[in-house]
């Protein structure tokens, strides 16, 4: 077997050392009514070089263009986040349980919760989520716990439709739970808030998204000064130029920042809150202590919140998360800073915005008036074979929003990043040969 | 190794530090209006220079303990080699960049290995329906229990709110349990590490809507009743759940599918070397039988998706990567050596460590501290071990052997380095006798000595400030 290094001689010294005849003798406690009686029908065994050939014969085209978002972006993954990380005290490490073997990890983590505290304003954050999507779920079995009696939650139209129907499913069997979904205003693109403020007040928690699904800024809602807000960011860039909302826990995803899309996983969530709920916050805290020398270390702490110390009392199930993609984001980071990050994200904003006006220009308006970052609805009704004609050519314009609401006919969420930036003047000059033929 | 302490990045950052940047500016584009205000205040956060970045992250990197040094003996955790191949695979732009919303033209050999992964996934498990797309072992119990839910509402069953969870298991089944409304009943395990039938009858009741169930358990014994307890469970119109954490011990030996078990989660960053990463990402597929198969996340009444898009695509290619590197036969052979590992462990340390059970055990063995003298305790015997330059076991679990050493070698370790091991260990037995004072205040050759988390969780610092002169 590969992997393996064991030697027939090896075997026989172990199994005299162990005083059994064969392996078999080794599983006698595994009645033989429950054993398989043939081998497992599986692929293989191939040799590393035919593994590779094997896999280049199954790759199928990849599109030239992309201008796909929506809560995943590709960007520019600087050489020394991809070579840190691959290190294989990085990689091949675990869950950092013994800190006097994992300092290393551990300030990772410290850093990543600074991190995440300076880019949403806030101040506590844990070592990472799965994603964001099971962040906002959590965030909102967090917020039952911190408002116990609380029951109506508001969530705006204009979240990550597979964030909301995460939620749904985190929330089935909490009967007294009741959901309200808070609409968009046509024209601007931003959720309406139109409930008294009385009713926000005792609401378990208001649900917002900020660029929102459909890119537009979340600003100037009327979300009262003493509701409960739970804030969403998937697009981690915009935080670098946009102020976060005002929250109470912020939570959201670090894919953007040196993690590459992956068909969508693994990526990194964040989840950060106020100071006051540090023990209702799910997941790893890692903080600062120090050695019985005095020396400053750090370790795994309020670990009675967790599965492996309080079993069903716990804060939430969560275990192994996603140590390696918090640390492409702390990497990333620490090489960017606020300016190199405000930089970049100019790029990707202003890409984005050059490539919104010379849709306007051939008829494809933006659905909203809001302002945006990265991200808008076009409408292609008045050429509606174009965005077919473009993904002919491997130019994909966006996610058409029929996938989640059906009546947004023609309707495409386009997302740009400054890898568009460079060569936005092509996009700009294909798209519009293509919209005069369409 | 170098031992002075290495500062968070932030104070290696500066504002005037020349910083990365992506792309020269083109000036034209940049007259762009974007029509919205920049924030000002992002904390202190400034930027190093690549020659710190480097130096910060790789200093740090070698206070790390990893599988690339040497034996790392996690019970339940299944820490072995991560072979490279997965990784360049897994890091090539075609597999890596792709975006889930993609028109299907352009990932169709995505979906083929998703499917194919599926596939082997149902032939070792022995279950016919498959779900990748939890995203870590703890997440796939959860979409367990929901579907267990779901299932006995489904069949009005409202009242059937009981989860019975062994006293060895995993804290993160009751955890999962408690998350979809479940009360959780402890099920004491019998005199030999076992459950027992007799144990668990005084608990059934229609109330019972599940067992959690590890096989072999975190004793690493096999569970000699299970078929019996699954009918007894079935009995009483509930389901067997079973973590399937320990799947390492038993590929091509038995399918937990066929012999009772209605559904198990796989740990990928476990049994199938998708790397651990310091605390994830990891991948837990879950599979399950028939009955179960309405009310999966994907099924069109089912539970609905417990996370967005795919799963954890970036471990499926490397689990499809191994299994196909090492075919059917492999994979038996992967178990049959973890347990051949764990076996010789267990015989060359019995003199050497208390062996609290007798019975008979596949790839993990766990001992404990009773009767070490000088009043030495797992802790001692864990931290010292760090000086003899290995990874300490799993300590002080499963909860219900006092003062527990779990030890898990897996089947990529060596003769060579397991002889090692035992040295290591009897040495430090010896050293309990004659010197109890050096295990008490080991480790002595680590970056920091044994750290103070009483300290940690009394006067919590979570995250970094400037000091005043940095601000």
């Amino acid at each position: 077997m590969r992997y393996s290094g064991i030697t027939e001689r090896d075997r026989q010294e172990m199994l005299r050392v162990i005083g059994v005849e064969s392996v078999e003798d080794l599983y006698r406690s595994v009645p033989q009514a429950v054993r398989m009686n043939r081998p497992l029908q599986v692929d293989g065994p191939l040799p590393e070089a035919s593994l590779m050939r094997r896999l280049e014969e199954m790759k199928g085209p990849a599109p030239r263009v992309s201008l796909v978002g929506g809560g995943l972006y590709n960007h520019y993954v600087p050489a020394p986040v991809d070579s840190l990380a691959a290190r294989s005290e990085w990689v091949t490490s675990y869950t950092p349980y013994q800190p006097e073997l994992a300092q290393g990890t551990l300030v990772m983590y410290y850093e990543f919760q600074t991190y995440v505290c300076m880019l949403t304003g806030q101040e506590l954050a844990n070592g990472g989520m799965y994603d964001a999507s099971t962040a906002m779920a959590e965030a909102v079995m967090m917020a039952r716990r911190i408002r116990k009696k609380a029951t109506d939650l508001y969530v705006s139209d204009a979240v990550h439709p597979e964030y909301r129907r995460v939620l749904d499913t985190y929330l089935q069997f909490q009967d007294d739970v009741k959901l309200h979904v808070l609409p968009v205003d046509p024209e601007t693109g931003r959720t309406i808030v139109d409930i008294p403020t009385a009713v926000q007040r005792d609401a378990l928690a208001i649900i917002v998204q900020s660029p929102n699904f459909f890119g537009v800024i979340e600003e100037g809602t009327a979300v009262a000064d003493d509701a409960f807000v739970i804030s969403v960011c998937t697009e981690a860039q915009s935080m670098a130029l946009l102020d976060p909302l005002r929250a109470d826990i912020a939570v959201g995803d670090m894919q953007s920042f040196g993690i590459p899309v992956q068909l969508g996983g693994p990526t990194a969530g964040f989840m950060a809150a106020k100071k006051e709920h540090v023990r209702q916050i799910p997941g790893r805290l890692v903080g600062k202590t120090k050695d019985r020398l005095g020396r400053e270390a750090y370790c795994i702490t309020l670990a009675t919140r967790e599965q492996f110390i309080r079993r069903e009392k716990a804060t939430s199930n969560i275990c192994t998360s996603s140590g390696l993609m918090c640390l492409r984001a702390s990497i990333y980071l620490s090489l960017l800073g606020k300016e190199g990050l405000q930089d970049v994200a100019r790029q990707s904003a202003r890409a984005a915005h050059a490539f919104s006006e010379a849709l306007d220009e051939v008829g494809l308006k933006r659905v909203h008036d809001g302002g945006f970052f990265n991200e808008f609805v076009v409408d292609a009704s008045a050429r509606p074979q174009l965005w077919e004609a473009l993904r002919a050519s491997g130019f994909v314009m966006g996610i058409p929003l029929t996938r989640w609401w059906p009546d947004r006919e023609h309707q495409y969420l386009v997302a740009l990043t400054e890898l568009h930036y460079p060569q936005i003047r092509d996009l700009i000059q294909e798209v519009k040969r293509h919209a005069h033929d369409s | 190794m170098r031992t002075i302490p290495e500062r968070p990045i932030f104070e290696l950052c500066r504002k005037d530090k020349p910083g990365f940047r992506v792309h020269t500016p083109d000036p034209e584009l940049d007259n762009v209006e974007l029509g919205f205000l920049e924030r000002e205040d992002i904390g202190a956060m400034s930027q190093a220079t690549e020659i710190d970045v480097i130096r910060h992250y790789t200093r740090l990197s070698k206070f790390n303990y990893d599988i690339d040094r040497g034996l790392y003996p996690l019970g339940s955790c299944t820490m072995k080699h991560n072979p490279r191949v997965n990784e360049a695979i897994a890091a090539d732009p075609h597999w890596r960049d792709p975006h889930p919303l993609w028109p299907e033209e352009f990932t169709a050999g995505h979906r083929a290995i998703m499917e194919e992964l599926a596939e082997d996934l149902a032939e070792i498990s022995g279950f016919d329906h498959m779900s990748l797309l939890p995203a870590a072992g703890a997440h796939g119990e959860l979409t367990a229990v929901f579907m267990i839910r779901a299932y006995h509402l489904a069949k009005g069953r409202d009242d059937k709110r009981v989860f019975l969870i062994p006293d060895s298991a995993h804290g993160t089944n009751p955890a999962s349990a408690a998350m979809a409304g479940f009360k959780c009943k402890e099920v004491a395990s019998g005199p030999d590490g076992y459950l027992r039938l007799e144990d668990l009858e005084p608990h059934l009741s229609d109330e019972v809507a599940a067992i959690m169930i590890t096989n072999p358990n975190t004793l690493g014994i096999y569970e000699r009743e299970f078929e019996k307890i699954a009918k007894a469970i079935h009995d009483h119109d509930a389901l067997v759940y079973m973590d399937g954490a320990n799947l390492n011990a038993f590929m091509g030996v038995f399918q937990p599918g066929r012999i009772g078990a209605d559904v198990m989660h796989f740990n990928l960053h476990k049994t199938f070397t998708t790397p651990h990463g310091g605390g994830g990402p990891g991948s837990g597929p879950i599979g399950f039988n028939k009955a179960l198969a309405p009310y999966a996340p994907e099924a069109e009444d089912g539970i609905g998706p417990v996370k967005a898009y795919e799963g954890q695509w970036g471990m499926f290619i490397r689990a499809w990567s191994y299994i196909r590197t090492l075919g059917g036969t492999g994979l038996r052979e992967v178990s049959e050596e973890a347990v051949l590992n764990a076996n010789y462990l267990r015989a060359r340390l019995q003199d050497v460590l208390p062996l609290p059970f007798d019975t008979p055990t596949l790839h993990e063995v766990v001992f404990n501290d009773k009767d070490l003298p000088n009043d030495i305790q797992t802790g001692d015997v864990a931290k010292r071990l760090i000086d003899y330059g290995f990874h300490p076991p799993t300590v002080y679990f499963p909860i219900h052997v006092k003062g527990a050493l779990m030890i898990e070698p897996t089947e990529t370790e060596t003769i060579e380095e397991l002889d090692r091991f035992v040295a290591a260990m009897t040495a430090i037995r010896r050293e309990a006798d004659e010197d109890p004072e050096r295990l008490k205040l080991a480790p002595h050759t680590t970056p920091v000595s044994r750290v103070d988390e009483v300290l940690a969780a009394r006067s919590l610092d979570l995250r970094w400030l400037p000091s005043p002169e940095l601000a």
